[in-house]
């Protein structure tokens, strides 16, 4: 998805929530009340899964980390499920995913986060479980099912870049917290990614909403410096396939509900952001001077409406709680 | 350019005059022999004769030489190959000569002199070690064991020497050993006793090597030219051995300028003298004459490619091309580019304020730049001071110049606080440069970890009526405890503890010796009494002379002033009682026994005040505070290991957010400055600080720090360009501010703070 669209979709998810409450699959009137502009809601579902530790130390850390991608994912307004320890058997994952691609539709947006450890033998990747261990093939094939055209894979485990050729499809990101399956140490990645869902630094372009990306670029930066600043050889490498910025996985402010006079300002945030990214296109035939001079121009509107937008902001007690993580797709 | 590192793995042709970091006094072995080290014959050197025409004429010499390679003892031919330089041969040769004669020890102890004229000192040794396994008494390997222990400034170089000496008083090669390792500590006395038999040697190498020596002692002594020069030239006119000599007692006594003087003339009279060259390009860099000691490194390589020295050195300029030499009347800085940013004005900083506090206490500020170099390699940095990575300081003064690791290339986690380092190089700089380089390594370290301690940027700044506070910073419990066992050398001979240290712990023992009698001579004679004594090292005396003439008391007089001192400084320290209640105040800590771990912390303090290196007491002091809920008494504990000190980032965070939180922000400020010196390349450390800083009140300094980190390329590019654009508005510089806000929201166009400030830009 491009910046352009992205912001699109900001706009257009904190306009929805005026009349949509989380969870709902509906279709509901555009916010200017046009029947011609019928939406539809789509419903982002995640499924957060912590293997093996194996010491007491990383099975802590992995608990808290698939805690803290569950929290946040939830915060963002996902439906989630999270499996761990005992309950994180094969089986059990299966059955998740299958019950994910019963309730999900089409529209919707699937995101599924195993943390721990994985093994590679040569052939088989695997995630390191209570039990039986998965393999990438089992994983790639429980995933068919699901409906989902939008699809978030993230195996932050060793060696899980073995599994990014069997998890590629189309519409699927994959994220692996190493390049191949010879890395093999223990993967510091993990932690990061979830650092990143707590960090404002890993919101990029500050509108208040941490995406795949971001989550993959922060922890990726993370985990080169840290090895970096121990001056040891790097032992793992992300790895990212595919777009993953639309992804949204995180919040960094509670989002805030808008009353249904400003919703016509949204629309022009939508407008100016969508000038910003065709100026920034053109760039190259600009002169410096012109192009700060026009894009200071769209960014002093902007700074105004949003002044204007933040004046009409509700109590947020007050209203509904809004499901940022959802994404309206415009159809 | 990248040059290939020869380390001679399988010994390949040696260039005729090549030699290595043993200086002149080791090639000889392989041109100038005597007869008692020859091993192909009991009764004498066959090859004598082509010895001696190397001082008239080396063409003849080496037909002679051409005329063993066919003869029928290996030994003989090795000896042959040696001297025309074909190393692979000789090495060979002797190989088969140990095998034909595996008892003989004469003919190892040879074939040791090879490998360690080929710089591979470690088989050198061995094979020394293997004569002496054959033969006990063999005097040529004791001996060529002491010439390995000398290259590595081992202090067993004297006890082996001593040792042969006591067995043959007449050696005459033990007696120029005996005279070297004198005159390296300042001996002069014992130095010219030992020259005394050599200079009447009959062997004229022995003799040239005597009069080189007798030359350099005259050098120390500052009478120079020597009356010896002439006569050891008029035996032999191309001996450029006699001034690589006496370069090298200007070199261990950091006189780089004369060294320069002297290797220029040996490389004058011996053109092909590889290893004045080599050693004579590595001192133009010390002194910053960076392009001609490039041109003499890359000559020096092309004569002799073994040496690793020039190679490893070769290759790290190579590896300079890009960094940013930044220059003022002041400073001149090599800094790495991804560092300069960051680093460049904390260095300008200290360089300038350490110049002045230390150069105006002992009366001497330096009136031309200061070069500063940091390497983010630890190794680097030692091919840069040394030729060879390994060594196991972090910053070295040659005189104006200084080469330090930079922060990056070990953390203060590792005990390195790279800021109080470079303070301790400045106060070098400044007592070298007093004293034209003569000042003693004691006195020069000793002033350099005194003035850390009092005026560097980890200082003790006693806290009164806190906890643990104590009047003195602290010194490590090894050098208490080596008080307490007479172990600490006195002030006549504590250089020996820098230069032949007789075990590893003895260097940082002396470190903190000479700072400690520094301090003490401060408080007991007055801080005028240390400038006196830098003036006697200027005007020429020695350590002796120097002490007694600036205190006006003999010198056992200032040991047994001092030993008293220290009694009184480290009463009440019980390194048991410490280690004891450490360990119970960790222990209980982990089982959450709060109120046991900060009594057991308490009492840690008390047995070793201001113990600010880990493991400190008094971070886990604040901890258990605080988890008791007593906020006020953690962040007191965390106050005193700061004004002791003590500069764990971790720790300091802790305090600077608990000053805040107690509504201190001056307090908290001060805090965080010392924090961002000491992790300078920390880009939120750097933010944090500039968001205080702008916080109060002062926008000039925040600018430098958000361009700091900045520099650093954070993760968060647009949040770096706001935090410009806010400090910016705050100076009043609207075209900055607004160039940088919009470049914050290029990158991310609904930052909502930008969004703001653009609007207060544009109002």
């Amino acid at each position: 998805m491009t910046r352009r669209t992205r912001h699109a979709v900001t706009a257009l998810a904190t306009a929805t929530a005026i009349v949509a409450s989380p969870g709902r699959a509906d279709e509901i009137e555009a916010p200017d009340g046009s029947p011609a502009e019928a939406m539809v809601q789509s419903q982002t579902r995640v499924l957060v899964v912590t293997g093996l530790g194996g010491e007491p130390d990383y099975a802590r850390a992995f608990a808290l980390q698939g805690d803290a991608c569950a929290r946040h994912a939830e915060a963002a307004g996902a439906t989630v499920t999270l499996l761990k320890e005992e309950a994180a058997g094969r089986e059990a994952i299966r059955n998740a995913i299958g019950a994910i691609a019963r309730e999900s539709t089409e529209t919707d947006a699937f995101v599924v986060q195993l943390i721990g450890h994985g093994t590679f033998d040569g052939e088989h990747y695997r995630f390191n479980v209570p039990g039986p261990d998965p393999t990438a093939a089992d994983l790639a094939a429980w995933l068919k099912p699901v409906t989902a055209k939008r699809q978030l894979a993230v195996i932050a485990t060793s060696a899980s870049g073995a599994a990014q050729e069997r998890l590629r499809h189309d519409g699927r990101a994959v994220i692996t917290a190493t390049r191949h399956g010879r890395e093999r140490n223990a993967s510091l990645f993990g932690g990061f990614w979830a650092e990143a869902l707590d960090a404002p630094a890993a919101d990029l372009d500050k509108d208040e909403r941490i995406s795949a990306d971001e989550a993959f670029r922060f922890a990726e930066r993370a985990v080169a410096s840290y090895y970096e600043d121990q001056q040891r050889i790097a032992t793992e490498h992300p790895r990212l396939e595919g777009d993953a910025e639309a992804f949204i996985l995180a919040r960094t402010t509670p989002e805030e509900p808008l009353e249904p006079a400003s919703v016509h300002l949204v629309s022009r945030v939508d407008e100016l952001t969508a000038a910003i990214d065709a100026l920034r296109a053109d760039r190259r035939v600009l002169t410096d001077d012109d192009y700060f001079e026009k894009l200071q121009e769209l960014l002093l509107e902007l700074a105004k409406v949003d002044q204007e937008l933040r004046a009409n902001r509700q109590d947020p007690s007050s209203a509904d709680p809004i499901a940022p993580f959802q994404e309206d797709a415009k159809r | 350019m990248i040059r290939s590192a020869r380390r001679l793995p399988g010994l390949g042709p040696l260039p005729s005059r090549a030699g290595g970091k043993f200086h002149g006094f080791l090639r000889r072995v392989g041109f100038g022999l005597v007869a008692g080290f020859v091993a192909v014959s009991a009764h004498g050197d066959p090859l004598a004769q082509c010895r001696m025409l190397e001082i008239s004429n080396r063409d003849d010499a080496r037909d002679c030489f051409r005329g063993y390679l066919t003869d029928p003892s290996p030994a003989l031919r090795a000896e042959a190959a040696w001297a025309l330089g074909e190393i692979q041969v000789a090495n060979g040769a002797f190989r088969r000569a140990a095998q034909a004669s595996p008892n003989d020890a004469n003919v190892r102890v040879r074939w040791g002199e090879l490998f360690l004229s080929t710089y591979q000192v470690a088989d050198a040794e061995t094979l020394f070690s293997e004569a002496l396994a054959i033969d006990a008494d063999n005097v040529p390997a004791k001996l060529g064991l002491a010439r390995v222990a000398l290259g590595r400034f081992e202090a067993r170089a004297k006890q082996i020497v001593d040792a042969v000496l006591a067995e043959a008083p007449d050696n005459i090669e033990a007696k120029l050993l005996h005279a070297r390792l004198a005159l390296e500590v300042g001996d002069i006395e014992a130095a010219r006793q030992s020259l005394r038999q050599p200079l009447a040697a009959e062997d004229a190498l022995l003799r040239l090597e005597a009069m080189a020596l007798a030359a350099a002692l005259d050098h120390m002594l500052g009478s120079a030219p020597s009356a010896w020069e002439a006569k050891a030239l008029e035996i032999h006119p191309g001996y450029g051995e006699l001034f690589e000599t006496v370069a090298h007692f200007y070199i261990i006594t950091r006189r780089y300028r004369e060294a320069i003087a002297q290797l220029e003339r040996a490389v004058e009279i011996d053109p092909q003298l590889w290893s004045a060259h080599a050693t004579l390009g590595i001192n133009l860099l010390r002194v910053n004459r960076f392009d001609e000691g490039r041109a003499t490194l890359a000559k020096a390589h092309d004569g002799d490619p073994y040496n690793v020295e020039v190679v490893n050195t070769l290759r790290l300029l190579d590896s300079l091309h890009g960094w940013d030499a930044l220059a003022d009347d002041e400073v001149i800085l090599r800094i790495h580019p991804d560092e300069a940013g960051a680093l460049s004005g904390y260095v300008r900083n200290l360089v300038t304020d350490a110049v002045k506090t230390v150069g105006e206490r002992y009366g001497f500020v330096p009136d031309y730049p200061v070069v500063v170099e940091l390497y983010p390699r630890h190794q680097d940095f030692a091919v840069r001071t040394s030729g060879l990575p390994g060594i196991g300081v972090l910053g070295v003064a040659f005189g104006d110049v200084v080469l330090m690791d930079s922060p990056s290339a070990r953390s203060i986690d590792e005990g390195f606080d790279w800021a109080s380092a470079l303070w301790h190089e400045i106060a070098h700089v400044v007592t070298l440069g007093a004293t034209n380089n003569l000042v003693s390594r004691w006195f020069s370290e000793g002033v350099s970890v005194f003035e850390e301690w009092r005026t560097g940027p980890s200082r003790l700044q006693p806290v009164d009526a806190a906890v643990g506070a104590a009047r003195h910073r602290a010194v490590p419990l090894a050098v208490v405890e080596a008080h307490r066992e007479a172990e600490m050398l006195p002030v006549a001979v504590l250089d020996e503890g820098f230069i032949r240290p007789r075990h590893p712990g003895q260097i940082m023992v002396s470190y903190n010796q000479a700072g400690l009698l520094c301090e003490f001579i401060g408080e007991a004679h007055g801080q005028a009494a240390l400038s006196r004594i830098l003036a006697a090292y200027r005007d020429g005396m020695d350590t002796v002379d120097a002490v007694e003439a600036a205190l006006q008391i003999p010198h056992r007089a200032v040991d047994e002033a001092f030993r008293a001192y220290l009694d009184e400084r480290f009463a009440g320290i019980d390194p048991a009682a410490f280690a004891a209640a450490m360990q119970e105040a960790v222990d209980s800590a982990s089982t959450g026994e709060w109120a046991v771990a900060a009594q057991a912390a308490r009492r840690a303090i008390a047995s070793y005040p201001n113990a600010i290196a880990e493991p400190s007491p008094y971070p886990l002091l604040a901890r258990a505070e605080a988890r008791q809920g007593d906020q006020s008494a953690a962040l007191d504990a965390l106050t005193t290991y700061w004004r002791a000190g003590g500069r764990s980032p971790a720790a300091l965070a802790r305090l600077a957010d608990g000053l805040a939180e107690a509504q201190r922000p001056g307090d908290a400020l001060a805090v965080r400055r010392s924090l961002a010196l000491t992790t300078p390349l920390s880009i939120e450390g750097r933010m944090r600080f500039g968001d205080d800083l702008l916080a109060f009140g002062k926008p000039r300094e925040a600018l430098r720090e958000y361009l700091a980190a900045k520099s650093l390329k954070p993760h968060d590019a647009a949040d770096a360009h706001y935090r410009l654009a806010r400090a910016y508005h705050r100076l009043n510089e609207p075209e900055d501010a607004r160039r940088h806000v919009l470049l914050a929201l290029e990158i991310a166009p609904r930052f909502a703070d930008a969004l703001s400030l653009l609007l207060e830009i544009n109002q």
